[in-house]
């Protein structure tokens, strides 16, 4: 419950953010820093305080609500294509096929995520399109897995038997009859990768190699109120806070759906 | 329910211990011993890259050259003059300002017992016009008559350096210039020991042998070196900037992060926080704290930030555009974003560079309104979109960021291109860059050095980056002027022209801030050097 009244919000406060922002995210104030050039606390002006830059931080959590969910929810689709493609092609053609892949996702799965992703944003120019591919490409071995298995304990079923010998198209046997199967799991890794990808993106941001400034994204404000915390705390705690509590509501209701639409239970 | 509350609190629970233990390490730290013969504890976070002479060309490696290596001559401590160092005076330009001859002093050798003599002098400016060396200072040597020749046949003999005898030594130059004894007083020209270059190899580049009041006594990349006193070093000048080491060792760790570099001097593990200043995010709350204070040593060194469009493509052909920028750009927030860390100017020349103007006040142009009124003038009532190329090191992107503002306040759109540090200087080489922040730090305490580096239409694209090109028969005129004064008013006169046609907007010149335990002494900020290793020492 908690879980969903969390995706809930995240959403809606995503979509409707310049209803729900104070002022332009961008938008650096003159009262926004002190004489000395340090940032402003909560008050009544700017109610979460303001950055490095005398920008209002709340503006900027809400916007920033919707780059990390545009990343994630983008990047979703992205790793569960590929592992759906993945998994459905090693698991439907077995033999060689299947080997080579499933070794390929051991060995991909092996890797120091975060320093492969950190790799791959530095050969390619950071930038959101960029982000989104490469926390793609580094999110989709589970869910891979986890097609495959489904599709090779249906494969040989008596009905998909029964479908292949009237000589229907093998493709269309995949999709119509395999793949169903595997929804409800699919649903729940989504759901469960979503706090994954929100995750990546707040550490990439947060390494300066995914969403760049002015924009904001709750990583690239954590990683800009690394500096000021023990001067100006709440540049980083509240994007923290924001984070830890989608990523934990996230993982809460992915686990919710896989209880509630897990055949075995 | 009661399963996900309860996985709830255990979450926020490991939260806060997390940021418990990690405040906790802040404050925590046994206090280093308080002998003042200890090794003095720099710290800083980027790499030293070289200690090789030939090889050296920053702001990091020349400190280490200079306290390990001797040159020929040095500067004074405001360096506004010579002093002798391995010479025994500062020789006259003779022959229309082609010929400087050194006499050596007697008695010198280098770690390894070789003698310090006209040779390794001269051998050192044969390995700096090697090519196979690939010295980045090359360029400095290039007046030598035979300098050109030798970088073509480097098996040959470097004609325009002759030694006369083990202690004199010769320097014929094509053309007379002024800046020349300048090239012999930084660590390039240091003399280096031949057998031990030819025996070390690329060794040599972490193994030093010099003849300096230091030594290196360990050198690990990205991790630590350690400078130790040379015994066998002798003041025979008797000048305090040729001193004996004050200190028996000085060890430098690597690879620290600024803001726990600064913590590890308020525990009193490190005395000196080696970084170009502290952070911003730090300095205002240290610069109000009684307790450090007095920790904090800056000044304002010879550096400059300053904005600039390309003057052969539109829109900054038009000088008027280019007279709004002085407008539009709002230095005083700028300076405020980094914390007051900077000194607004309104000039290319530093203050502490001889031939700084006094007469041009810094003032902070901001006007909006005058800007938007020249750009409708112009011919631009609606604004432009320009694209603008800075490094996105450090506090830049701040930097940019009020830029971007304050140009959209005027209807300018600012395409902003943060790259790294290496593309950028690869993109403004190009010279095809529209805009962009210029930055530049002295190689020697020399007005040209600035203005002839920065505007002369030879270094267009490489470092004149705006392609200006209204002052190049001046250049080249003060660049060979005798007198002294009246070079410095020729650069001047200069400057006001550059200036007056708004090729770049100066900004700021930069400080170097330095957070150091209040018992080092001996350590002033440097205008060439910053750092004097051999003169450091601490105190009760």
């Amino acid at each position: 419950m908690f879980g969903l009244t969390v995706f809930v919000l995240m959403i809606l406060v995503a979509v409707f953010a310049p209803l729900i922002a104070h002022y332009d995210p961008t938008l650096q104030f003159r009262d926004g820093l002190r004489a000395d050039g340090s940032p402003v606390g909560p008050s009544a002006k700017f109610w979460l305080g303001t950055d490095a830059l005398g920008r209002d931080l709340y503006s900027r959590l809400v916007y920033g609500a919707r780059t990390s969910l545009e990343v994630a929810i983008l990047a979703n689709i992205v790793s569960t294509l590929i592992g759906i493609i993945v998994g459905s092609v090693a698991g439907s053609f077995g033999g060689v096929v299947d080997t080579g892949l499933m070794r390929f996702t051991d060995v991909m799965m092996s890797f120091p995520i975060i320093l492969f992703a950190a790799f791959l944003a530095v050969v390619f120019r950071p930038g959101m399109a960029v982000l989104i591919f490469i926390i793609g490409f580094v999110s989709w071995f589970y869910l891979a897995r986890i097609v495959r298995a489904e599709i090779l304990s249906v494969k040989n079923r008596e009905y998909v038997e029964a479908a292949r010998s009237i000589g229907v198209n093998p493709n269309v046997i995949l999709v119509r009859h395999l793949l169903p199967q595997v929804y409800g799991q699919i649903i729940v890794y989504v759901t469960l990768g979503f706090s994954t990808t929100v995750l990546y993106e707040a550490v990439l941001s947060f390494l300066s190699i995914g969403i760049q400034p002015p924009t904001a994204s709750w990583g690239n404000l954590i990683a800009e109120g690394d500096q000021y915390l023990t001067t100006a705390p709440w540049i980083a705690v509240f994007p923290g806070l924001a984070v830890a509590i989608t990523v934990l509501g996230l993982n809460l209701l992915g686990d919710g759906l896989r209880d509630a639409l897990d055949p075995r239970r | 329910m009661g399963r996900s509350l309860a996985r709830l609190l255990v979450v926020l629970g490991a939260c806060a211990l997390a940021v418990g233990i990690a405040a906790g390490c802040g404050t925590s730290g046994s206090g280093s011993s308080g002998s003042v013969n200890r090794p003095i504890q720099v710290t800083t976070s980027q790499d030293i890259p070289h200690t090789d002479p030939a090889l050296g060309y920053d702001t990091l490696s020349w400190p280490v050259e200079h306290a390990v290596f001797t040159t020929l001559i040095t500067y004074n401590t405001s360096a506004s003059a010579f002093v002798p160092w391995a010479a025994t005076s500062v020789p006259k330009p003779q022959n229309g300002g082609k010929k400087y001859v050194f006499t050596l002093r007697k008695g010198m050798k280098f770690t390894n017992g070789e003698p310090v003599d006209a040779s390794a002098f001269k051998y050192e400016i044969e390995r700096i016009l090697n090519p196979k060396t690939k010295s980045p200072v090359a360029g400095f040597y290039t007046n030598i008559v035979g300098a050109t020749d030798y970088q073509k046949n480097p098996s040959g003999d470097l004609k325009g350096v002759k030694v006369l005898s083990p202690t004199q030594i010769e320097f014929d130059l094509v053309t007379p210039d002024q800046t020349f004894l300048q090239t012999m007083a930084i660590p390039s020209a240091s003399a280096v020991p031949k057998k031990a270059v030819e025996k070390a190899g690329p060794d040599f580049d972490t193994h030093p042998v010099g003849s300096g009041p230091m030594k290196v006594e360990t050198f690990s990349h990205g991790s630590k070196l350690v400078l130790v006193k040379n015994p066998d070093y002798k003041n025979l000048s008797g000048n305090p900037e040729t001193t004996e080491a004050k200190s028996k060792e000085i060890d430098i760790t690597i690879g620290i992060e600024p803001t726990t570099e600064i913590q590890r001097v308020q525990a009193g593990q490190a005395d000196y926080e080696l970084e170009t200043a502290i952070p911003a995010a730090q300095y205002t709350q240290l610069k109000n704290n009684p307790q450090w204070k007095s920790y904090i040593k800056a000044d304002t060194t010879n550096t400059i930030w300053y904005f600039y469009g390309n003057m052969t493509q539109k829109p900054f052909t038009n000088p008027k555009v280019r007279e709004a920028m002085k407008y539009v750009i709002d230095k005083e927030r700028i300076s405020q974003v980094l914390a007051g860390e900077v000194a607004l100017t309104s000039q290319m020349l530093p203050p502490h560079m001889p031939g700084y103007d006094t007469s041009i006040k810094s003032e902070n142009y901001y006007d909006p309104a005058k800007a938007k009124q020249l750009l409708k003038e112009a011919g631009y009532p609606n604004g432009f979109t320009i694209d603008f190329w800075d490094q996105n090191s450090s506090d830049e992107p701040k930097v940019d960021q009020v830029l971007q503002q304050d140009f959209s306040q005027v209807g300018i759109k600012m395409n902003l291109h943060s790259v790294s540090f290496s593309e950028w200087i690869d993109k403004q080489e190009s010279g095809t860059t529209q805009s962009g922040g210029g930055y530049w730090s002295q190689d020697f305490p020399d007005p040209s050095d600035f203005l002839d580096v920065l505007f002369n239409s030879k270094q267009i694209p490489a470092n004149n980056q705006s392609h200006y090109t209204g002052s190049d028969q001046e250049l080249a005129q003060a660049l060979v002027e005798p007198n002294h004064q009246k070079r410095m008013e020729m650069y001047q006169q200069i400057q006001k022209q550059i200036l007056a046609s708004n090729a770049v907007v100066p900004v700021y010149n930069g400080k170097s801030i330095y957070f150091v335990n209040p018992k080092l002494k001996g350590a002033p900020i440097d205008p060439v050097w910053y750092q004097t290793y051999q003169t450091w020492y601490l105190t009760e």
